[in-house]
């Protein structure tokens, strides 16, 4: 039917489980008995014989007024256990969820993330509870407030605790390889990147003459080399600023910019990888000065050239128009092109670590999957939103970045 | 002092009549409940049938009750 608490993207049902049939009999026995009170008493009176002989006359007002008073408890018991049906306990793998229904109206869902989870026990308190393999489970939570939950009446605690325990240890397990592969992947980005400059200059000296002229041929061979190095230097500093991103290692300059001159700056940049392509790279800013808060070189290099650069590459002919505009509410910016468009699924999952395109990697093999990640991360440093929009496969997109005033 | 039963007969109309109100309306929101937050489609038909179908039966009982008492 539907699960029974909304689940976040890629989270997995580990467990669910109600309270023990015990309590549900022990929450409504009191309703029971007042129920049945009134029938016991007069079976009592009769069996007794101290029902008085008029009583007769008024069987029938009788057996009405005992007709409602088991229609009320029957409302009441039907109350109890939609109390006890819907109160559960969830275990996914990221949180542990306690539903408790209150009454009628009162619905209380809380949940606790199995990476703060200090202490899991288990109470078994009596020779019924042990009978009957039922008891409280209690967890104890890191955090300002030292949180305590529990939920009583769990059928077979002992295993739910350790579905508990063994997830928590799982994600130490996966924490610890995370930090070590992050902790590898920046040392040999870092190297790489160290022989990917080296490269660079060598063959920038040649292309530009450094050496003396050189034949024809080997300038043309190393243009191309020079060409796929800045690929490979532009592929390790993506590499390298999500890993700095999100280890916290990524520092942005808080100082005013002007956004339409570094706008400017980065469009004469490409200006010749669009020409190269035959696309017309256009440039529309409106009037005065767009002046910003925070880090030009990183908004620069990870926005502004970012987006251009992936328009130029996903736009195998036709324009790309970037539009820099003032809002009510703020700074606007555009990169509209004719591109390969992005399929409707595509448009969110861009901005994820890695997210790609479905075909992305058919127009640009050289795509990592980070460069919109870091690009999302920098906007929202800036305390603005970036988006995509796209008709569809085929009907060109637009990227919008827009900053509060 | 003797009572007339027929002459109890309004006020349990009325009592049933309320009674029919609280069951039902009871009845709609543990129905909106069961399929909104319950897991099991199953479960929740289930529960629907079984309290509106010993509900209709008291409410049917109190009804021939009240016409038991006017004849």
């Amino acid at each position: 039917m539907r699960n029974p608490i909304e689940l976040l993207s890629g989270e997995k049902i580990l467990t669910k489980t109600r309270k023990h049939w015990i309590v549900l009999l022990r929450d409504t026995a009191g309703t029971i008995a007042f129920g049945l009170t009134p029938f016991l008493l007069s079976a009592l009176a009769a069996a007794l014989g101290i029902v008085p002989p008029e009583a007769a006359a008024y069987a029938v007002p009788l057996t009405f007024v005992a007709v409602l008073w088991l229609l009320i408890t029957w409302i009441a018991l039907a109350v109890l256990w939609t109390d006890h049906y819907l109160d559960m306990w969830v275990v996914t793998d990221l949180r542990i969820c306690n539903i408790e229904q209150v009454g009628l109206f009162n619905r209380k869902v809380a949940s606790w993330n199995m990476d703060r989870v200090q202490a899991v026990s288990v109470n078994t308190a009596n020779f019924l509870q042990t009978l009957l393999h039922y008891g409280t489970i209690e967890i104890q939570t890191a955090g300002p407030s030292d949180e305590y939950a529990q939920m009583e009446g769990v059928p077979h605690p002992e295993n739910v605790r350790m579905v508990i325990l063994k997830q928590i240890e799982y994600l130490e397990q996966l924490a610890g390889a995370n930090k070590k592969q992050e902790e590898l992947l920046h040392f040999v980005s870092h190297e790489v990147k160290g022989h990917l400059a080296k490269n660079k200059a060598a063959f920038a000296s040649i292309v530009e003459g450094d050496y003396g002229a050189v034949p024809r041929k080997l300038q043309t061979v190393a243009g191309l080399a020079l060409a796929d190095t800045q690929k490979g230097v532009d592929t390790v500093m993506d590499i390298l600023d999500t890993s700095d991103l999100k280890t916290g290692v990524m520092h942005f300059e808080k100082q005013p910019f002007d956004l339409k001159a570094s706008l400017l700056r980065s469009v004469e940049e490409l200006q010749a990888a669009a020409q190269a392509k035959n696309l017309t790279l256009q440039c529309v800013v409106s009037d005065g000065a767009f002046t910003v808060q925070g880090d030009e070189v990183k908004f620069r290099e990870h926005v502004l050239r970012n987006l251009i650069d992936n328009a130029i590459r996903y736009t195998p002919r036709g324009s790309i128009r970037v539009t820099l505009a003032r809002t009510p509410s703020g700074l606007r910016l555009s990169v509209k092109d004719s591109g390969v468009g992005i399929a409707p699924a595509d448009t969110e999952r861009l901005f994820l670590e890695g997210g790609k395109g479905a075909h992305s990697t058919g127009v640009n093999p050289e795509s990592t999957g980070y460069g919109l990640f870091v690009a999302k991360t920098v906007v929202e440093a800036h305390g603005g939103t970036i988006r995509a929009e796209s008709e569809g496969e085929g009907k060109g997109a637009e990227f919008i970045v827009e900053l509060s005033a | 002092m003797e009572i007339a039963v027929a002459s109890l007969a309004p006020a349990a109309w009325v009592v049933t009549g309320g009674a029919a109100l609280l069951a039902g309306g009871v009845g709609i929101i543990l129905a909106l409940h069961w399929f909104r937050f319950g897991t099991n489609r199953f479960v929740a038909m289930t529960a629907l049938a079984v309290y509106a179908g010993v509900a209709i039966l008291f409410l049917g009982s109190l009804a021939l009750l009240v016409s038991a008492m006017t004849a």
